[in-house]
């Protein structure tokens, strides 16, 4: 087995690693959804609609953008996967940016994980709803600043082989918030 | 993957992303938001992730653990719906 295959071997079993570790958490979402459905669909319309969906599209376009530094980097253009993957780094931050600003709205309105919650009541199950959505999106943010840091150090090493890994993990994270977006932001019909 | 193949596929991305986000805001069930978050990793999967044409041991690992996320999800929606 080659280097390569070593390589793009293990990056998948990290990638079902983390698959598996958000499991869990999906697993608790449907399943408290399930029992909490009036409060979950009210959850969901508190959220900022306009920063899920803008922050939706900013990670489907750093998507783009990693996957065309790969396309262009095997096509022997440094320059031009230099460039897409500076954008995926600005890209990336705008996403943490929002989700900061949205996060400190919903603190000062006292939407907060756990027993300090004092923001709308939707009944039964509405702190259980932003518990889950504090703890799912940020374990998402967190993945999203390991991403950063792995993007800008092949951004800085410009190894062919790294790139190719670390765009693979980037896609995973956005294949993540593309389930994260409907649960938190879209399903408020029962 | 080719660079048109790559464009296409953001488009139909973005495209998926605005009709779900419409369809929403109509008020289309979860069923339907689902559905195309599905569309959508898909998507990213086969084409940005190049898992139509890897190895097969990275097809199975993916396939695995989507297989592994469907069935904890199941067993937490049947717990509440037999309980």
């Amino acid at each position: 087995m080659s280097d390569e295959r070593r390589y793009r071997l293990a990056i998948w079993i990290v990638i079902a690693s983390e698959t598996l570790l958000f499991a869990g958490l999906f697993a608790l979402y449907a399943s408290y959804r399930a029992e909490y459905g009036h409060a979950f669909s009210e959850g969901v319309r508190d959220d900022l609609q306009w920063i899920g969906g803008t922050n939706t599209l900013v990670l489907l376009t750093s998507s783009f953008a990693i996957a065309w530094a790969v396309h262009a980097m095997r096509a022997g253009r440094a320059r031009t996967a230099r460039r897409c993957l500076e954008l995926v780094i600005v890209l990336g931050l705008a996403f943490l940016a929002l989700k900061l600003v949205e996060w400190g709205v919903h603190v000062h309105d006292g939407v907060v994980p756990g027993v300090a919650y004092s923001g709308p009541d939707h009944g039964p199950g509405t702190s259980l709803f932003f518990t889950l959505y504090f703890a799912m999106t940020g374990l998402h943010a967190l993945h999203v600043v390991a991403g950063l840091a792995l993007v800008t150090w092949v951004r800085v090493s410009q190894r062919p082989l790294a790139l190719e890994l670390v765009a693979l993990y980037w896609h995973f994270v956005d294949a993540i918030w593309v389930f994260l977006w409907p649960m938190f932001y879209l399903m408020s019909s029962s | 993957m080719t660079g048109r193949t790559l464009i296409v596929t953001y488009a139909a991305l973005v495209a998926l992303a605005l009709t779900s986000w419409l369809t929403a805001s109509l008020g289309a069930g979860t069923g339907v938001a689902l559905a195309f978050a599905a569309a959508k990793a898909l998507a990213i999967a086969l084409v940005f992730m190049e898992l139509a044409r890897a190895h097969a041991a990275d097809r199975a690992i993916a396939a695995i653990a989507v297989f592994f996320v469907a069935l904890l999800c199941a067993g937490a929606l049947a717990d509440v719906a037999f309980r």
